[in-house]
């Protein structure tokens, strides 16, 4: 199997990538679901710093070098759990192309790169982050060609008694569904009142054809790509992009519009930007076992809070992103969240908290806007 | 159960109603109405000062004063109210408004606990003002209170139906509120600093006013700056003296230190006192060094 090589700008990658594509395909035609090891994979990572010269916290032994494209760097990984049969090199593509959304490019086996990337972005004030796509934006958003299948994980962690047998509310609720009429399945399924706050895409399956080609991809609830099968690496960038795209353009809305900001005038201040709200479909339960799990500063909320004012079905809680360290308060109550990002909160702190309320909490919940607009 | 002061309760509120949000009625909003100041000062023609909490405009020739009251109406600052003029606006330049028949409204705000207060100065100092009261299902007008000039805002403002809580972070705490809201502001603030300053972070009192009520502080008076340096004094002497901070926060001379932390204990620690922590706990202390501040006094 050819590797993918250190190239010196985005067109040699792209060749790469293409040729690494077709041989894989050729060398993997019946084993379409497994052996992802293999496969092109696509993370897009949220950026809040300037360069990726600046990333506080490279993973051990990794090495970062540059190309003739100031965008475009290489990332070496450390050889020690590589088997010694392997001479392969175990690389990665960083596109830094959008300085805001980086895109990692690689062939590196599944658990590896997941490790590689976990360590990058979850260190406290790395300042990157996934990009989070919630269950509702993996359905309406990642729609971008025909749907093969989806994979739903359902964990409710904010139970008073995780350990209880007794029949009580939806505790579980994973599935892998690979065939025809998805989006059917998927409405069969939140139309069933036990299951609907279970019913959370951890990823979708989408064949998306251009004149160019096809790629099939499994597009995960943590923004990465997994390129399955396909003939042409452009069909895959342009469903990174397109995707990317709309990602972006939430986080805009929410930047914009949804951050509260003082300015300065010459006889006192004026305000810009409000709050969002998070539109509970369940009401909280147990507000304390609520407010210890999502303000404990652990993963993957990452958030730290100190709740104030608290009674049986209120808290306002001041709060920092650990992915930024950016304040924000938050006004928590049973049947909402009102969350009040300031001048230079990180919007991407909403999408993490949507995803992960939807995964472990409830994934009815959506993000409201103004006019009833639905964010997520 | 600690609670927002009745004054940032109010501000919020009308910041509310005036700021297009998810799910909180807005008629000034809708109505046109934007925030042009917050706390705008006003030097009237006998060289007082008036000094309401916002100040609204619309369209060019329409402003609009609130005073949010969390007591009795003084009636010193009834009389400066009666005092101003659309000459003194005009003087000083306080808006961007410039129609020849610029106007104003001046109104009372207050809650539903302070409602009797307010209205004994309709009849006794003559509050010629109209008075709107902010209830738990809905903001009313008090019939006894006169009309406003501008009829629209008779309209809607008689009564706005709230069917959810009054947001309340827009502002997060301002100088009245307890010493608990404080503490978390300022724990979330040293929490900040410990991540993104690697060494300990140093500060005045008056530069931990300046980072920490940044949104309003230009506004207070000196005296109310004093007043809050000394609240943040007590605060930081306290948290001193509890064991999960001994020795790291540190004071030499007028020069505090926050000492760099493990986040994670750091965290844990910060929780725990504000878990624990009981409202009453600096009550006595709050009755000696910290008598309820009302907007008047800044």
């Amino acid at each position: 199997m050819s590797a993918l090589k250190e190239t010196k700008d985005m067109k040699e990658m792209k060749e790469g990538l293409q040729n690494y594509l077709l041989k894989i395909v050729d060398e993997d035609q019946e084993n379409e679901e497994q052996g992802n090891d293999k496969k092109i994979k696509t993370y897009i990572i949220e950026s809040n710093i300037s360069t990726p010269e600046k990333i506080a916290h490279l993973p051990k032994y990794s090495v970062i070098k540059p190309t003739d494209n100031s965008n475009l760097k290489i990332i070496h990984l450390p050889d020690i759990p590589i088997k010694k049969s392997n001479k392969e090199k175990q690389l990665i593509y960083l596109d830094s192309s959008d300085p805001r959304f980086w895109l990692l490019h690689t062939n590196v086996g599944s658990k590896k790169m997941q490790a590689f990337v976990d360590e990058l972005v979850l260190k406290n004030n790395s300042q990157l982050d996934f990009s989070w796509f919630a269950s509702n934006f993996l359905e309406n958003n990642c729609a971008i060609g025909q749907g093969e299948g989806f994979g739903l994980k359902y964990e409710n962690s904010f139970l008073a008694d995780t350990n209880s047998l007794d029949e009580g509310p939806l505790r579980r609720f994973s599935m892998l569904f690979w065939g025809g009429r998805p989006s059917d399945v998927l409405k069969g399924l939140k139309g069933n009142p036990g299951l609907a706050s279970g019913v959370s895409l951890s990823r979708v399956k989408q064949i998306f054809r251009t004149e160019d080609g096809y790629v099939k991809e499994n597009i995960s609830r943590d923004g990465q790509f997994t390129l399955t099968k396909g003939n042409s690496i452009d069909s895959h960038l342009l469903a990174v992009d397109n995707i990317k795209m709309q990602y972006e353009s939430i986080i805009q809305t929410i930047e914009n519009d949804y951050r509260i900001n003082f300015t300065t005038t010459e006889n006192g201040y004026n305000l810009k930007g409000t709050y969002s709200v998070i539109k509970l479909e369940k009401k909280i339960e147990n507000f304390q076992v609520f407010l210890n799990h999502l303000l404990s500063g652990n993963k993957p909320f990452r958030i730290f809070g100190l709740p104030n004012n608290v009674s049986n079905n209120f808290a306002s809680v001041f709060a920092i992103d650990l992915h930024t360290n950016h304040k924000f308060n938050m006004e928590i109550s049973e049947n909402s969240i009102r969350i009040y990002l300031y001048k230079n909160s990180c919007g991407n702190v909403l999408t993490r908290l949507m995803t992960n309320l939807q995964q472990f909490y409830d994934s009815q919940i959506t993000l409201m806007g103004c006019d009833n607009e639905q964010l997520i | 159960m600690s609670s927002s002061s009745n004054s940032t309760q109010l501000i919020n509120c009308l910041i509310a109603l005036s700021t297009k949000n998810p799910d909180f009625p807005y008629p000034l909003w809708e109505n046109g109405f934007q925030i042009e100041t917050i706390e705008p000062r006003i030097l009237l023609s006998d060289t007082s000062q008036a000094n309401p909490d916002i100040q609204f405009k619309r369209n060019n020739d329409a402003l609009l004063f609130f005073e949010c009251k969390d007591g009795h109406c003084e009636k010193n600052q009834l009389e400066r109210y009666k005092k101003l003029t659309i000459e003194d606006i005009k003087r000083h330049h306080i808006t961007s408004l410039t129609s020849p028949d610029l106007f104003f409204d001046l109104v009372y705000f207050t809650s539903k606990q302070k409602e009797e207060k307010i209205i004994q100065s309709v009849e006794k100092d003559g509050n010629p003002f109209p008075i709107l009261i902010l209830e738990e299902s809905a903001i009313k007008f008090n019939p006894k209170s006169n009309k406003f000039k501008n009829p629209l805002l008779n309209s809607i403002l008689n009564e706005i139906p709230i069917k959810t809580r009054v947001p309340q972070n827009f502002i997060p705490f301002m100088v009245d509120d307890d010493d608990k809201t404080i503490l978390c502001a300022l724990l979330q603030h040293f929490i900040q600093k410990n991540f993104i300053i690697k060494t300990e972070y140093q500060f005045t009192l008056d530069e931990l006013l300046e980072e920490l009520f940044l949104h309003l502080i230009h506004h207070y008076s000196p005296q109310a700056r004093a007043e809050l340096k000394g609240r943040l004094g007590k605060l930081l002497k306290i948290l001193m003296e509890k064991d999960e901070f001994l020795g790291k926060i540190v004071r030499r001379e007028d020069v505090f230190y926050v000492m760099p932390h493990r986040p994670r204990s750091f965290m844990k620690s910060c929780q725990k006192l504000i878990t624990e922590m009981k409202d009453e706990i600096f009550k006595e202390d709050n009755k000696e060094i910290h008598p309820q501040l009302t907007f008047e006094n800044f």
